[in-house]
């Protein structure tokens, strides 16, 4: 029987028997109890006959709990649309061709953690000679000239220094949490470049750990990259972007 | 019910006016819910593009819901394609900017039946431009242009008319460096114009020239001494030996940073700053405020029209205020510029409602 994509729920044994798993902590000693305010708790949630299947000691008071239930809601998959982030992947040898076949100059990219930021591994794995994950480093690219300023370098030194290398593209590691400081470092870079007229002259790239390509339209970015990034994939977002200005500007 | 806000904004008949935030979760996208509801209301024709992205299902740090964004019949949109064709909305793309996004390139569409939109739009002032423009060609009324985090793109007198400030407790942990913040941030918005006719054609004059000029008196004229650089920035070190003389006046065509001031405070005499718009401005409140209690004097040759500021009482990662009382502290503060609770004014605590209601 094939689901029906209007009303999807968890499958477990059977079609739409909605089984699901939980697993969580109470901070209270295991016992009858207990095993009771678990089954209750998935109750709350709207789990249909909650079984409590493990309960185990993690001791001073704390009990961990094992729940199968029957989830009574649905989703309808046939209705969920989400915006795709629309960038082509191309490898180390064919980003070097295009640019050679495509730009017919060396892509200057200037890198750097900046403000108060010294995690500097998220930078290092893309721009690096050696690389990351066994795809080389944006500074091993015959077509590329990257510079690696390192860490904790001031907004206005950053734009100084793209100004002078006569950079393409200006990429900039953030360690972004919930504290609005990183990212107001982030957007105070942008607002910066705008202030000096150089937002429109050169790429302006964000990555980190916490950063999407949403989050990147959010701060002002043309491009934003998070976890498990490769070289390849910034190069080729580069490369491509520039390739489409160059057409546009026809 | 008070629509005092659209008042404000009719007023100065504002075709396109900016929401910008203070920083994230002070309610920006409450406020352009509230402008989109009230102007739907009153028929009138909007235009809809964002700094930013917004609309978007849930908020990308904090994974909390997010106000979405309802557009209505007859309205224009300017967002990614990946957005056009997600949307509920029946959208028709018009036109096709060449703006890119990582979600695609910007178009600009008619929204033909009305519903949710994600609004993701250009980083860049001259992008936004560009789609205001477009959209007030085609015959958009009101053009409504969502800020992003705390971004002041959007406020650009190049981009928008008139400009409402967002902020809100999430600003700073407590009341009092909210309040400080926020009449800080408004007090640099509000940057005077340059009155004098003739020095403000020279200061223009002089940045066709250069990136940054003194100005020397001479007689009733002026003189100006052009700078050249990369950038307006690298002009700093030159511009400060040849403004001493009294009177001098100091045009920057990019941004004012803290450490350009700070050397300024060196002179015997703070010279007056003409720079081009307060979106330039790039300076902590000390150095603002002593550059200020020293003589010195900032002027700008496009000033931003700050209509209102709207507040958000709560914050999603921290304390909030007890409504009423946030807004008298924030009004008492910020007088005489309006300030609106737009919750309050409905008598809610929750979020707008999705759908535009009809006249109340």
């Amino acid at each position: 029987m094939p689901a029906d994509l209007t009303r999807v729920k968890p499958y477990g044994d059977t079609m739409d028997d909605g089984a699901v798993q939980l697993s969580f902590t109470l901070p209270v000693p295991p016992g009858d109890e207990a095993r009771e305010a678990a089954r209750q708790l998935c109750l709350k949630m709207g789990l249909d006959a909650p079984s409590v299947v493990e309960m185990a000691d993690l001791g001073a008071g704390f009990t961990f709990f094992v729940v199968y239930g029957k989830c009574r809601h649905t989703v309808d998959y046939a209705a969920i649309k989400i915006p795709k982030q629309q960038h082509r992947v191309m490898t180390f040898e064919e980003v070097n061709a295009a640019i050679k076949e495509h730009l017919r100059r060396k892509i200057v990219v200037v890198a750097a953690c900046t403000g108060s930021d010294a995690h500097t591994v998220g930078i290092d794995a893309i721009v690096n000679m050696k690389g990351y994950a066994g795809e080389y480093g944006l500074e091993r690219y015959p077509e590329m000239v990257a510079y690696n300023l390192g860490s904790q370098v001031p907004n206005a030194d950053l734009l100084a220094k793209a100004v002078s290398h006569g950079a393409d593209a200006v990429l900039v590691s953030q360690v972004v949490t919930q504290k609005n400081v990183h990212l107001e470092n982030l957007t105070a870079l942008i607002e910066l470049a705008e202030a000096e007229g150089l937002r429109d002259k050169m790429l302006f790239i964000c990555g980190g750990p916490r950063i999407s390509h949403e989050l990147a339209i959010e701060l002002g970015y043309d491009a934003g990259f998070g976890p498990g990034t490769l070289p390849n994939h910034v190069a080729s977002f580069i490369v491509n972007e520039l390739i489409r200005r160059q057409e546009a500007g026809k | 019910m008070s629509d005092k806000l659209i008042e404000l904004i009719e007023a100065r008949a504002a075709t396109a006016v900016a929401i910008v935030g203070m920083t994230k979760n002070v309610g920006k996208t409450v406020t352009l819910n509230y402008l989109i509801d009230r102007y739907t209301a009153a028929k009138r024709i909007l235009g809809l593009v964002s700094a930013g992205y917004d609309g978007e299902r849930f908020d990308r740090l904090t994974l909390k819901d997010k106000p979405r964004i309802h557009a209505p019949a007859g309205s224009f949109v300017a967002t990614a394609r990946a957005c056009i064709d997600a949307a509920e909305a029946v959208l028709e793309p018009l036109y096709r900017s060449r703006l890119a996004t990582p979600l695609g390139e910007v178009w600009v569409a008619a929204v033909r039946k009305g519903g949710l939109v994600e609004l993701a739009g250009p980083g860049s002032v001259s992008g936004l431009k560009h789609l205001v423009e477009d959209m007030k060609k085609r015959g958009a009324e009101r053009i409504l242009v969502d800020g992003a985090i705390n971004r002041l793109a959007s406020a650009s007198p190049a981009v928008t008319s008139g400009m409402i400030l967002a902020s809100g407790a999430s600003v700073a942990p407590v009341l009092e460096d909210v309040i400080r913040k926020t009449i800080f941030r408004c007090e640099l918005l509000e940057t005077p114009p340059v009155r004098d006719s003739l020095l403000e054609r020279k200061a223009r004059d002089a940045l066709n020239g250069g990136e940054a000029a003194v100005l020397h008196r001479k007689g009733r004229d002026w003189e100006a001494e052009l700078f050249r650089a990369p950038i307006p920035l690298m002009t700093g070190p030159m511009l400060k030996e040849r403004c001493r003389a009294a009177g001098a006046m100091v045009v920057l065509g990019g941004a004012l940073v803290d450490s350009f001031l700070s050397d300024l405070l060196e002179l015997p005499t703070p010279p007056c700053l003409i720079l081009r718009d307060a979106t330039r401005i790039f300076v902590s409140p000390d150095t603002y405020y002593r550059y200020l209690k020293r003589g010195g004097d900032i002027r700008v040759l496009d000033p931003i029209d700050l209509i209102a500021v709207t507040l958000n009482p709560t914050d999603p990662l921290g304390k909030g205020y007890p409504p009423h009382d946030f807004l008298l502290r924030l009004e008492e503060a910020l007088a005489p510029r309006p300030v609106f609770d737009l919750m309050l004014n409905r008598g809610s605590d929750q979020c707008l409602p999705l759908i535009a209601s009809t006249g109340k």
